[in-house]
C-alpha cells in the first residue's frame, strides 16, 4: 500500500494552472521531497492533499482510501504543518498544542502528556508557559510544528517549514523531521531550498509551473545530468567585466552563472575545455582566486531541465 | 458533538484574555447609564405633571354592585389626577384611544363580571400606570366582594382600610415609574450587548487571518461543532458581561429590575444569542473587515434608536414608534420594561422567540457559507 497515491491531478485558478496533470506515489517510510521555486503548485498539491482545497481532475489515495470519500478516517492520519504559522498568539505553547491535538480526539492526562512531548521534540520545553507573542520568528515555527505531531500522525505534511528563519532553528528543525520519519511517520516535506531536500529527502519530485519535470532518488535524479559537470571559477572582483554571451562560444560550454564573485559554468563531459575557460580570464586579465570542479547538484539539475534557477 | 467542548474552553480563554475589550463592554455601559441617569434625570421626573394630563374613557356595562365600586375608584384616581370620562359607545372608546386621544379605555361588564383595558400599542407609562391602579381595584373589590358575602359587618372595616391601603400602599405601586437611571439601566444594557456581535465577527475573522481556520479544517472535527463552539464561547462571554452591567446597575446603581429578575436573565440571554449570531454571520459572510465593522456599526444604533434605547420611544413621532416593530430591541425592551413596572409577562415569550428566530436564520446562512470553504 502506498502513504500517498495521487493520479493525473489538476487544479485551476481562472486562467493559471497551478497543478498540471500531475501523477505521484509516495511510499510508506519515505521523506518525500517536493522542490519547486516560489509559484510552482507545491502549497496547491498538499492543499488538495488535505482536503483544503477541490480537485478539479484527478484522484488522491491517502493509505488505499479515495480521499473524496473517506474524509475522517483520512484526516485523524494526518499532521499538517501549513506553510503560513498557524498558531494563537494569546494561548500558551502548551495550550496551543493542546488545543490541536485535542481536535484528534485526545483528551486528558494522555493529551498534556503527548503535547508537552511534543513541545520537548521541537526544543521549546522552556517555553511551555509562554505565549508566541514575544516568539522569534523560528520558535514560532517550531510550535507550528509541535501543533502537528503531537497526535502521531502516520503522514506528516510539512510545507516550507523553514521559511525566513535563523540557521540554528533551521537545523533544529531537518533534525527533528529525520527523527519523526526514524519514529516511523512517512513525511511529504516541500521546499525551494535546494539544501534542504538534498540533506533530508529520500526521494524528491521537482516541480515546475504545475508540472513535475523530474522525479525520483537524488542518485537518478543526478543521472539526468552525468553528463555535465560545473566548474566554479572564483575571481576577486571585477565580475562585471565578463560576458556571458562569450563564454557561452567556448565549446562545451552549456550555461553560466554569475553568483557574486563566482563563476559557474556547467559543461558538457565530453568535451575538455578547461584551458579555454582559463584562457577567457587571462585574455581579459581578471586573476582567478580559485578553480573547483563541480559534482551537479539539485540546482543544477533543475536549471539543466527548466534553464532557470531554483531561487532567483 | 464530542469536540464541542475543546472549541468552547479555547473560545473563552481568547475572549477572558482580551482585557481591553472586557473593561470595554463593562465599564462603557456602566458609565454610560451614570452620565444618561444624572443628565436626563429632568426627563424623567415629570409624574406629577404627566399624571395630571391621564385621560380615561370608559363605558359601565356592569352591575351596580360594580358601579359603586368603580365610582369609588374613580374619585380616588381622580385625585390623583387621572381623569375618568363616560361613554356609551364601546365603538368609539376604542377608537378614541387608537388616536391617542385617551391614554386608555375601560369597559366594564356584567355576566361574566371582567373589566377589560383597551390602550394604544404604543409604549406608554401612562396608561400603564392606569392598569396597575386597575389591577390593584380588581383585586381589592374581588376581596371585599368576598368578604361582604360572609360577614356583612366587616365590610365598613375593610372600606375604611381600603381607603388608606388603597391609596397608601396600592398607589404608591400604581405611581412607579422608572427614573432616568431606572430607564437607562435597561436601556443602555441591551444598547450594548447589541455590540457584542464585533466579538462575534472577530472571533471567525481571528481564525482566518491566523491561518489557524485552515489548520482546524484539516482536523477531523465537524464543522458544525466548531461553529456551535465558538457561539457558544461568545455567547457565555456576552450574558457574563451583562450580568456585571447589571448586577452593577442593581447593587450599586440602585435602579430598579422589578421582582422578575430570573425571566429579564432569560429576555437578555436570547438578545445575547441575537446579537452573537448577527455578528457570526458578517463574520462568515463580508470578507472585507472594514466593511463588516461598518455593517455592525450602521445597523446597529438603527435598531437601538428603534428600540427606544437612546430616548423612550413614546418620546419619539409616530412614524418612529409603527417603523419600531422591525426592531428586535424595540421587543426586548417592552419585555422588560412592562415586566418590571407591570409585572407584565404577555411581551416575554415574543421578545425571546424575535431574537432566537432571527438568530436561527443568522446561524443557518453561517454554516452554509462555511459548509463551502473547504472541500471534505
Ligand atoms: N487562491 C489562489 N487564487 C489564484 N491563484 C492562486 C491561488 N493560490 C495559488 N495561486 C496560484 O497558483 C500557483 C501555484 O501556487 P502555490 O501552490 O502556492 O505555489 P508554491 O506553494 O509552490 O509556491 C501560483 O501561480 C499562484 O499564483
Ligand atoms: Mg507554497
Amino acid at each position: 500500500m502506498k502513504m500517498v497515491k495521487i493520479v493525473e491531478l489538476t487544479k485551476k485558478y481562472g486562467d493559471v494552472i497551478a497543478v498540471d496533470n500531475i501523477s505521484l506515489e509516495i511510499d510508506v517510510g519515505e521523506i518525500f521531497g517536493l522542490l519547486g521555486p516560489n509559484g510552482a503548485g507545491k502549497s496547491t498539491t498538499i492543499n488538495m492533499i488535505t482536503g483544503l482545497l477541490s480537485m478539479d481532475k484527478g484522484s488522491i489515495w491517502v493509505m488505499g482510501k479515495d480521499a473524496r470519500n473517506s474524509t475522517n478516517e483520512i484526516k485523524r492520519n494526518i499532521g499538517i504543518v501549513p506553510q503560513d504559522v498557524g498558531i494563537y498568539e494569546d494561548l500558551t505553547s502548551l495550550e496551543n498544542v493542546m488545543f490541536f491535538a485535542s481536535l484528534y480526539g485526545l483528551r486528558g492526562s494522555e493529551l498534556k502528556k503527548r503535547a508537552i512531548e511534543a513541545l520537548e521534540f521541537t526544543g521549546l520545553t522552556e517555553h511551555i508557559n509562554n505565549f508566541p507573542r514575544k516568539f522569534s520568528g523560528g520558535m514560532k515555527r517550531r510550535l507550528n510544528i509541535a501543533c502537528a505531531i503531537a497526535h502521531r500522525p502516520k503522514l506528516i505534511i510539512m510545507d516550507e517549514p523553514t521559511v525566513g528563519i535563523d540557521a540554528q532553528s533551521r537545523k533544529h528543525i531537518l533534525q527533528s523531521v529525520q527523527m519523526l520519519n526514524e519514529m516511523g511517520s512517512t513525511i511529504i516535506y516541500t521546499s525551494h531550498y535546494m539544501e534542504e531536500v538534498e540533506e533530508i529527502c529520500t526521494r524528491v519530485a521537482i516541480m515546475d509551473y504545475g508540472k513535475i519535470i523530474a522525479e525520483g532518488t537524488q542518485k537518478e535524479l543526478m543521472s539526468i545530468i552525468t553528463d555535465q559537470n560545473s566548474v566554479w571559477v572564483s575571481i576577486s572582483g571585477e565580475a562585471d567585466r565578463i560576458d556571458k554571451t562569450e563564454l557561452m562560444e567556448i565549446p562545451g560550454v552549456i550555461s553560466v552563472e554569475i553568483d557574486d564573485n563566482t563563476v559557474k559554468i556547467n559543461n558538457s563531459n565530453n568535451i575538455n575545455n578547461l584551458d579555454r575557460i582559463i584562457h577567457y580570464f587571462t585574455e581579459k586579465d581578471i586573476p582567478i582566486k580559485n578553480i573547483e570542479n563541480k559534482t551537479p547538484d539539485l540546482e543544477t539539475v533543475f536549471l539543466t531541465l527548466t534553464g532557470r534557477k531554483l531561487r532567483d | 458533538m464530542k469536540n464541542i467542548g475543546p472549541v468552547f474552553i479555547k473560545e473563552l480563554k481568547h475572549h477572558l484574555r482580551e482585557k481591553k475589550a472586557n473593561i470595554m463592554m463593562i465599564l462603557f455601559p456602566i458609565a454610560l447609564i451614570v452620565i444618561l441617569g444624572a443628565a436626563l434625570s429632568s426627563m424623567f421626573n415629570t409624574t406629577k405633571i404627566e399624571l395630571d394630563g391621564v385621560k380615561v374613557l370608559y363605558t359601565n356595562m356592569g352591575g351596580s354592585q360594580l358601579e359603586q365600586a368603580f365610582t369609588g375608584f374613580i374619585e380616588q384616581a381622580g385625585k390623583m389626577g387621572v381623569m375618568f370620562e363616560e361613554t356609551d359607545d364601546s365603538n368609539l372608546g376604542i377608537e378614541m384611544v387608537k388616536q391617542a386621544d385617551y391614554s386608555c379605555y375601560v369597559l366594564l361588564k356584567d355576566n361574566p363580571r371582567v373589566i377589560r383595558l383597551y390602550k394604544n400599542n404604543r409604549y406608554n407609562f401612562e396608561a400603564n400606570l392606569v392598569e396597575t391602579l386597575l389591577n390593584a381595584f380588581v383585586e381589592r373589590y374581588n376581596a371585599i366582594s368576598e368578604i361582604a358575602r360572609e360577614n356583612p359587618a366587616a365590610l365598613a372595616d375593610v372600606m375604611d382600610e381600603t381607603d388608606k391601603e388603597f391609596y397608601y400602599i396600592k398607589s404608591l405601586d400604581g405611581k412607579r415609574k422608572p427614573t432616568s437611571t431606572d430607564y437607562y439601566s435597561v436601556a443602555i444594557l441591551t444598547m450594548v450587548l447589541m455590540y457584542s456581535s464585533i466579538a462575534g465577527m472577530s472571533s471567525i475573522r481571528m481564525e482566518k487571518s491566523l491561518k489557524t481556520g485552515n489548520r482546524i479544517l484539516c482536523s477531523p472535527v465537524k464543522k458544525h461543532e466548531i461553529l456551535i463552539g465558538k457561539v457558544m464561547g461568545c455567547i457565555m462571554i456576552t450574558i457574563l458581561q451583562s450580568l456585571m452591567v447589571f448586577l452593577f446597575s442593581k447593587l450599586i446603581l440602585n435602579a430598579y429590575w422589578g421582582d422578575n429578575i430570573g425571566v429579564i436573565i432569560a429576555i437578555i440571554a436570547s438578545e445575547a444569542i441575537l446579537t452573537v449570531s448577527f455578528g457570526t454571520c458578517i463574520g462568515f459572510t463580508i470578507k472585507n473587515e472594514g466593511l463588516s465593522v461598518g455593517i455592525i456599526n450602521t445597523v446597529i444604533p438603527i435598531i437601538v434608536m428603534l428600540g427606544g434605547g437612546y430616548v423612550p420611544l413614546d418620546t419619539m413621532g409616530e412614524f418612529v414608534q409603527k417603523l419600531s416593530v422591525v426592531s428586535p430591541i424595540k421587543w426586548t425592551n417592552q419585555a422588560i420594561f412592562r415586566l418590571i413596572y407591570n409585572s407584565d409577562f404577555s411581551y416575554v415569550p415574543v421578545s425571546i422567540a424575535v431574537n432566537l428566530i432571527i438568530s436561527a436564520l443568522l446561524i443557518t446562512v453561517s454554516s452554509i457559507v462555511y459548509r463551502k470553504e473547504a472541500v471534505w
